[in-house]
C-alpha cells in the first residue's frame, strides 16, 4: 500500500529519462535521501536513593537507560545498539509547473517495524513572496524541526532531545510561507493549522508500556516567524492544540484532555569559524484540574577547524504543576560534548558523549552515553 | 617513467593554469536577460536559498557546477563564505522540507553559457575568463 505513490513516482521518472533525448525537457521528478545510521550505548547509569521512577523504559534496563529519541521512543541502554536513533529517508519531489509541486518523503526507523509517510504535500507559489501547502508535514514547533532528521545539518548527533520529541511530530493540514529578502536581511514566516493523530504513540510507551496509547492533536494553530541578517538567526513561535491520550488498558490507564499552549524562541550566530546555537521553548498543558508547564533550553557553542567541528552543548528540560498530588513532575539535564568530521560535502561522522542528570530522580536515574553515526545525504 | 613526468608536468602546468583562471569568478545571466546587478549578499543569499529572487527578473533558476570543479569552491568561499559542508547543510534544510530544490549542476562554464542564454531567469557563476558577448555579468568576485 505505502509502496504504491512510489511505484507511480518511479514510473515517472524512468519515463522522464526517457524522453531526456530533447535537452529542453527538464526532469519534473527529483529523487533525494538521507541516512543516518547511529550507534550507541550508555557507559554507566546510577539513581540517588529514593528513585521513585521506573525500573525499565522501552524495555531497557534503569539506570544506565537513555531516552534518546522520545517521540519515536528511542532508548539506549548498556548494549549497543543501533536502533534507537537509525534512520533513512527517501523524498520525491514532482513539479508539476513552475508555481505547483508535489513532495513525499518515507521514513523508515530503527524504532519502527514500518516506513512512515512523513511528508505528503502539494505546494503551490502564490507570487514571489507567497506559498500554501496542503497535506502532510512536520509540526515546526522548534528551529531544526523541519530537518530533524537530516544529521548533516547539524553538529550534534542528534538535536537537543529536551526539546525534540513530543508525541506528535508531523500534522496533516495546511500551512502559508511568506518569503521576502532585503539586501542582508532575509525574513520568512509561517501560520499552520492541522491535526495528527497517532495510534500507538512511541512517546507514551515510554510512560504506559502497557496497550495502545492513542494520541489526538486537535486544532493545531500555530505560526512562526524567521529573521536572518547576516552571522544572526532569530525564529520565534507560538502554537496552540489540544491534546486528548487514550489508552484502555487498565495496567496504566490513561483518559484525559488538555489545552496545550508553546511558545519558543532561537538565537543562533554563525561567525564561520565559531557558532553559538540556542533554543528557549515552554510547553504548558491545561487538564481539567490542573496544569503542567514545561521550560527547556537548550545552548551550545562549535568551532570548525576545516573538517572538523567540536561542539559543547547544555540542555535542560524542567516540569512544574500546581497539583503535586494529580501530576509529578519530571526534570533533567544533560551536558555534552561532540565531534563531527566531514568525510565530504553531504556526508559526515560524528561521536558524541553525554552526562545525563534525572534531576527529579524518577525517570531513568542518570547516566552516561557514548554514540556515533555516520551521516549523508543524497 | 617519461610519462609518468609527463603527465606530472601537464598536471603542473594545468594547477597552474586554473590559478590563473581562478583569480576572478562571474556571477552571470544572459545578454538578454533583464537582471539587475547582484550585491556579494544576493548571490550569497541566492544560492544558499535563502531567497529566490533574481533583482529584476523574477524567481530565479539557479545553475551551479560539479562539486569538483575549481570554480564551484571558489565561488562559494568568496560569495558565501561558507565550506562545500556548510553550503550542503544549508540546501538540505531547505529540499527535505520540500521548501526547496537542489540547483541544478552543469559539468562546464561553457554548459552554463548555454543555459543562461537559453532562459532570462537562470542565473550561474562562471570564471572571469570565460565571459563572453552572450552573458551579463551581474557580479564579479575576486
Amino acid at each position: 500500500m505505502l509502496l504504491s505513490p512510489w511505484a507511480a513516482l518511479a514510473q515517472e521518472a524512468s519515463t522522464q529519462a526517457s524522453t531526456q533525448a530533447a535537452p529542453a525537457v527538464e526532469s519534473k521528478l527529483k529523487l533525494s535521501g538521507y541516512v543516518s545510521i547511529v550507534g550507541g550505548k550508555t557507559l554507566s547509569g546510577s539513581v540517588d536513593s529514593g528513585y521513585t521512577g521506573p525500573s525499565t523504559i522501552g524495555g531497557v534496563d534503569c539506570p544506565a537507560c537513555y531516552v534518546a529519541d522520545w517521540g519515536n521512543g528511542g532508548v539506549y541502554g548498556s548494549q549497543f545498539t543501533l536502533r534507537p536513533e537509525s534512520r533513512i529517508g527517501i523524498q520525491g519531489k514532482y513539479t508539476l509547473n513552475e508555481q505547483a509541486g508535489l513532495t513525499m518523503q518515507l521514513v523508515s526507523r530503527g524504532t519502527r517495524g514500518t516506513p512512515d509517510v512523513a511528508w505528503a504535500f502539494g505546494s503551490y507559489k502564490l507570487n514571489e513572496n507567497f506559498e500554501v501547502y496542503l497535506g502532510r508535514k512536520r509540526i515546526p514547533l522548534y528551529y531544526y524541526s523541519d530537518f530533524q532528521d537530516i544529521g548533516v545539518s547539524y553538529p550534534w548527533v542528534a538535536p537537543p532531545p529536551e526539546l525534540y520529541g513530543w508525541e506528535a511530530t508531523n500534522y496533516n493540514g495546511a500551512s502559508l510561507r511568506y518569503n521576502r529578502s532585503l539586501g542582508d536581511t532575509s525574513l520568512t514566516a509561517s501560520v499552520f493549522t492541522g491535526q495528527e493523530k497517532v495510534n500507538n504513540s512511541l512517546y507514551q510507551k515510554l510512560y504506559n508500556p502497557v496497550g495502545r496509547t492513542k494520541v489526538e492533536w486537535k486544532n493545531i494553530v500555530g505560526g512562526d516567524v524567521e529573521i536572518n541578517r547576516g552571522p544572526l538567526t532569530v525564529r520565534g513561535v507560538m502554537m496552540g492544540a489540544k491534546v486528548s491520550t487514550t489508552n484502555r488498558d487498565p495496567a496504566n490507564f490513561v483518559e484525559d484532555q488538555a489545552d496545550l499552549r508553546a511558545y519558543g524562541l532561537a538565537a543562533n550566530l554563525d561567525m564561520d569559524q565559531w557558532f553559538v546555537l540556542s533554543e528557549f521553548t515552554q510547553l504548558s498543558r491545561k487538564y481539567d484540574s490542573y496544569k503542567v508547564t514545561s521550560p527547556a533550553l537548550t545552548v551550545g557553542a562549535g568551532v570548525r577547524w576545516g573538517k572538523w567541528t567540536p561542539f559543547v552543548n547544555y540542555a535542560r528540560f524542567k516540569e512544574r504543576t500546581n497539583d503535586y498530588s494529580q501530576y509529578e513532575p519530571g526534570s533533567y539535564h544533560r551536558t555534552s560534548g561532540s565531534l563531527r568530521y566531514d568525510l565530504s560535502s553531504g556526508s559526515a561522522i560524528k561521536t558524541q558523549l553525554d552526562r545525563n542528570v534525572d534531576e527529579t530522580n524518577n525517570f531513568g536515574g542518570h547516566s552516561t552515553v557514548f554514540r556515533i553515526s555516520y551521516d549523508r545525504v543524497f | 617513467m617519461i610519462k609518468k613526468l609527463k603527465n606530472t608536468l601537464l598536471l603542473t602546468s594545468g594547477l597552474l593554469l586554473n590559478q590563473a583562471v581562478l583569480a576572478q569568478v562571474a556571477v552571470v545571466v544572459g545578454a538578454q536577460s533583464s537582471a539587475t546587478a547582484l550585491s556579494a549578499e544576493q548571490a550569497s543569499a541566492l544560492f544558499l536559498g535563502k531567497s529566490d529572487q533574481l533583482p529584476g527578473a523574477g524567481a530565479a533558476t539557479l545553475l551551479d557546477q560539479s562539486e569538483s570543479a575549481a570554480v564551484r569552491e571558489h565561488f562559494y568561499t568568496k560569495v558565501t563564505g561558507k565550506s562545500a559542508s556548510q553550503v550542503k547543510a544549508a540546501w538540505s534544510r531547505l529540499v527535505f522540507s520540500g521548501k526547496a530544490a537542489l540547483p541544478k549542476e552543469l559539468a562546464s562554464s561553457a554548459e552554463v553559457k548555454k543555459a543562461v542564454a537559453a532562459n532570462p531567469k537562470a542565473v550561474g557563476y562562471i570564471e572571469k575568463s570565460a565571459v563572453d558577448s552572450s552573458v551579463k555579468v551581474l557580479l564579479s568576485v575576486d
